[in-house]
């Protein structure tokens, strides 16, 4: 392919926002973050239509197995926040940690409430591993691609080509300095102990950044259980308040518990309003963005609530007047997805006559509010004991029955990446259990290569197959 | 010509399925166990019969197991698996009940495994991560605590004070007696290969433990007038093995290592010598045997994130030491991340050290013994030319 047809073929795949939504998105509210910094509509309409696309060209290139691109739902204009959210993360990330604001890396799946108490910026795996990428700007979609999986190749090589691919990415991405992160301090959640094995065999090349990890015991109906956690969570509060010279009050954790709850409520409320609806009223894009949302995981605990806010409320609308977002098929087989880490071609799957309508994984962290009296770090470890997604495997597996009858899912996609030795290990149990108790089908799949451009033939037959059979 | 006491063992283990079978007709039940940090006192105090479960080396079991677990665990969770799935296994057949700590957690995801597909009766003991803190032993304390009850509940006999006491006895005379093991084949002439001793230590899996007391015992006075083994040369490089899990059946890796010439004269495997390198119960209680496990030789599950405080990497080093090792052989499964992802560190401080080390990573399949084999010749080649060099004997003619 010549150069010309190269640059011919990026400028198609190319994805804009059209000039005529400008007028309405301008009359949409802005968004306020915890700094005390508020951003209008006009500038997230500047960025996400002129800065954006000069500094990251990847995340407006339409080819379908892009997971960094933007909602092709354009009239969703919380989508054009999110996607405002997601792409200003680094830049917000950095002038914060200037500011003497402690980055901390943790697992996905935990709740953030602490970190964020604490004063200081929870950022998970996958924000992580696109902060490192973005390191280096204005990439196309195969550079970009390559430059995440060069920092991923590089982790694999220093310690095993065994290391699932999120933990590598991510700590390696820290030991090359792609990320000012102050400190790593994740929960061992079930859904990785991969973390805890990497961190320590880079315990002595992480230098300049302090290692810490909560542990995450299996033993959950002992009352001991949540006083070692509380007692563990009491510790990681102290030691991340130690980074700024600050002590911890239990009045900040209380208020970042309320407002987490309340983001929580928002994005359960929201989802539950997108399953009950006649018609998929937003792109499996804009619901993965409401369910992470719910986690907190764009860097700023205020920016994510307003976000949801204005979501919950432009969804409400879209049902109440009967919408069905841009590009969902009619009557969509609908996919409910299980497993961690595992990131889907929302767009691939719409082609194909489905839709994404949620994530075990995710969906826990929303139905998982810390209770707003007695001891915050006791009732913050009574949440995480209690994640669904963590319970022991058959009860995770009733929850998966339960989420698939609110969901009106029309098959089950149980999938692990390469390396995982925790997931993987009952995935084929909960396929087995969900499709035996529901009646549903299940597929169980490795999903190693989803975030790939390329090489991906062999999972897009399966997932294409599996819509064709229950369409 | 063989100890005496190695045939008596052998013939013990060969009897034992039928002995359990017996013992459970007559109404005692059997608590078979996996992973590492099982606290077995306990089980014995309160009347059951400690079976320790799961063994390696059989890629046709972890073809079975792989139907249940994925392929991205370790050949050993698979074969386990696979062996529950079969159920002809001689000592799962006799088993009542299955404990698993959650040491290793891929050993907890069997534990789900076996409860769901094979409808076993499972329990788990919980186990710190972060067991080096206050926080983390007095949960382990509670967890061996909760054990203890349950064991009760399924003995329907209390554990008395006599009962710990007699337990705790007998296990620490067990400890003592394979330390005093291990010593002796260490030594230049020895008439017990290391080999040897490691299938005496998986003896215990099975063994009643007074029985295998006794015998440890009778082994030790026989050896004390035995003739050295000629097989075991004193000039052979000698290695410590350390990594993933080597349980009965798997011998793969060890015996690759002695056809190449090498001197296996230690180990720290979990399987092997580490639960009898320093286990010590200090007070007769359940909490002081809590104490005792969670203090030992950690099992490479648990991970440290200060080097300074990695027991595990100190008492490689002490053994390497008062073994005299000459190299390091680590073994590592595929998935088993716990070791895999050490291998790197832990050559880079035994390089700081000047010790050799080798890691053989593989599965059960025999279809890299050849490989492994070139590699392990070529590992003892260049320990014995270290030696030689260190001795003076090369370039002396020069």
């Amino acid at each position: 392919m010549s150069v010309q047809t190269l640059i011919k073929t990026e400028a198609i795949n190319r994805f804009y926002y059209p000039e005529e939504i400008k007028e309405d998105f301008l009359k949409t509210p802005g968004l306020h973050f915890t700094d005390g910094s508020y951003v209008d509509s006009a500038q997230i309409w500047d960025f996400m239509t002129v800065e954006g696309p000069r500094r990251f060209p990847y995340a407006y290139n339409k080819e379908r197995n892009n997971q960094s691109r933007m909602s092709r739902d354009v009239r969703f204009f919380s989508g054009i926040k999110y996607g405002y959210l997601n792409l200003t993360l680094r830049d917000r990330l950095i002038k914060a940690h200037e500011n003497g604001i402690p980055i901390v890396h943790v697992e996905g799946g935990q709740t953030v409430d602490p970190y964020f108490a604490a004063g200081a910026i929870p950022i998970v795996p996958g924000p992580l591993r696109a902060m490192a990428r973005d390191a280096k700007e204005g990439l196309d979609i195969k550079d970009a691609n390559r430059r995440a999986m060069k920092i991923m190749e590089d982790g694999r090589q220093a310690i095993s080509i065994e290391c699932c691919n999120n933990p590598i990415g991510s700590i390696e991405a820290i030991h090359q300095s792609a990320v000012p992160v102050d400190m790593v301090a994740p929960y061992l959640c079930l859904r990785c102990t991969d973390y805890s094995y990497i961190l320590e065999a880079y315990r002595t090349k992480l230098k300049n950044t302090m290692l810490h990890f909560v542990d995450f015991p299996v033993t959950r109906d002992g009352e001991w259980t949540v006083t070692y956690m509380a007692e563990l969570i009491r510790d990681l509060v102290k030691k991340l308040g130690g980074l700024r010279g600050a002590s911890v009050r239990e009045e900040d954790l209380w208020k970042e518990i309320k407002r987490e709850n309340r983001g929580r409520r928002l994005a359960r409320e929201t989802m539950e309003a997108i399953w009950n609806a006649e018609e998929i009223p937003v792109t499996g894009s804009d619901i993965f963005s409401i369910i992470t949302s719910g986690r907190f995981d764009r860097g700023d605990s205020l920016a994510c609530l307003e976000y949801l806010e204005q979501a919950h409320e432009e969804v409400i609308q879209r049902v109440k007047n009967g919408v069905r977002a841009a590009g969902i098929p009619e009557k969509p087989v609908r996919i409910l997805t299980v497993g961690s880490c595992f990131g889907f071609w929302f767009d691939f799957a719409e082609e194909k006559g489905a839709v994404l309508v949620g994530t075990d994984d995710h969906l826990s962290k929303i139905y998982a509010d810390v209770g707003e009296e007695g001891d915050p770090y006791e009732e913050i470890a009574k949440t995480i004991l209690a994640y669904d997604y963590e319970l022991p495997t058959e009860q995770r597996a009733q929850y998966i029955i339960d989420l698939v009858k609110k969901t009106r899912a029309d098959g089950v996609i149980c999938g692990y990446n390469w390396g995982c030795n925790y997931q993987s290990a009952v995935s084929r149990m909960i396929a087995d259990i969900v499709k035996k108790e529901s009646g549903v089908p299940t597929i169980n799949l490795q999903v190693a290569e989803l975030g790939f451009l390329d090489g991906n033939e062999q999972t897009q037959n399966r997932v294409e197959a599996f819509i064709e059979m229950l369409s | 010509m063989s100890l005496q006491t190695l045939n008596k063992i052998q013939e013990a283990l060969a009897s034992r399925p039928a002995e359990l079978e017996k013992a459970r007709a007559e109404g005692k039940k059997v608590a078979g166990w996996l992973n590492y940090n099982v606290p077995e006192e306990l089980i014995y105090a309160a009347g059951l019969i400690p079976v320790h479960l799961g063994n390696g080396g059989d890629n046709r079991l972890v073809e079975t197991g792989g139907r249940y677990i994925s392929m991205m665990n370790c050949v050993f969770t698979r074969q386990i698996t696979g062996q529950f799935a079969e159920g002809t296994d001689a000592y799962i057949k006799n088993t009542d009940a299955v404990f698993i700590d959650v040491t290793c957690k891929q050993l907890y995801r069997v534990y789900e495994l076996i409860n769901y597909y094979f409808k076993l009766k499972t329990e788990i003991i919980g186990v710190p991560y972060n067991f080096q803190t206050a926080a983390g032993k007095q949960y382990f304390r509670k967890e061996t605590a909760a054990f203890a009850a349950k064991l009760e509940k399924i003995s329907g006999k209390k554990i008395t004070a006599e009962s710990l006491k007699y337990a705790v006895d007998v296990y620490t005379a067990i400890r003592a007696a394979i330390r005093a093991l291990y010593r002796i084949q260490a030594g230049q002439e020895t008439p017990i290969t290391w080999h040897e001793v490691y299938d005496v230590v998986q003896a215990a899996y099975y063994l009643d433990k007074d029985v295998y007391l006794r015998l440890l015992q009778e082994l030790l006075a026989e050896i004390e007038t035995a003739p050295v083994n000629p097989k075991v040369s004193p000039d052979a490089p000698r290695i410590l093995v350390s990594g993933s899990v080597i349980p009965p059946g798997d011998r793969k890796v060890l015996d690759l290592a002695e056809e190449s010439g090498g001197r296996v004269v230690i180990d720290d495997l979990w399987s092997g010598f580490a639960p009898y390198l320093d286990t010590d119960v200090k007070e007769t209680s359940v909490e002081g045997i809590a104490d005792a496990y969670i203090e030992r030789h950690p099992h490479g599950s648990l991970p440290v994130l200060d080097i300074e405080q990695d027991k595990r990497l100190k008492d490689i080093k002490q053994l390497i030491k008062d073994y005299k090792a000459d190299g390091v052989l680590f073994h590592t499964l595929r998935y088993c991340d716990c070791f895999t992802f050490k291998a790197a560190e832990t050559k880079s401080v035994l390089k700081e050290l000047n010790i050799p080390f080798l890691e053989i990573h593989t599965e059960y399949a025999k279809s890299d013994i050849e490989a492994i084999r070139t590699r392990l010749e070529a590992f003892v080649e260049s320990l014995k030319s270290r030696r030689k060099i260190a001795s003076g004997f090369i370039g002396a003619g020069i």
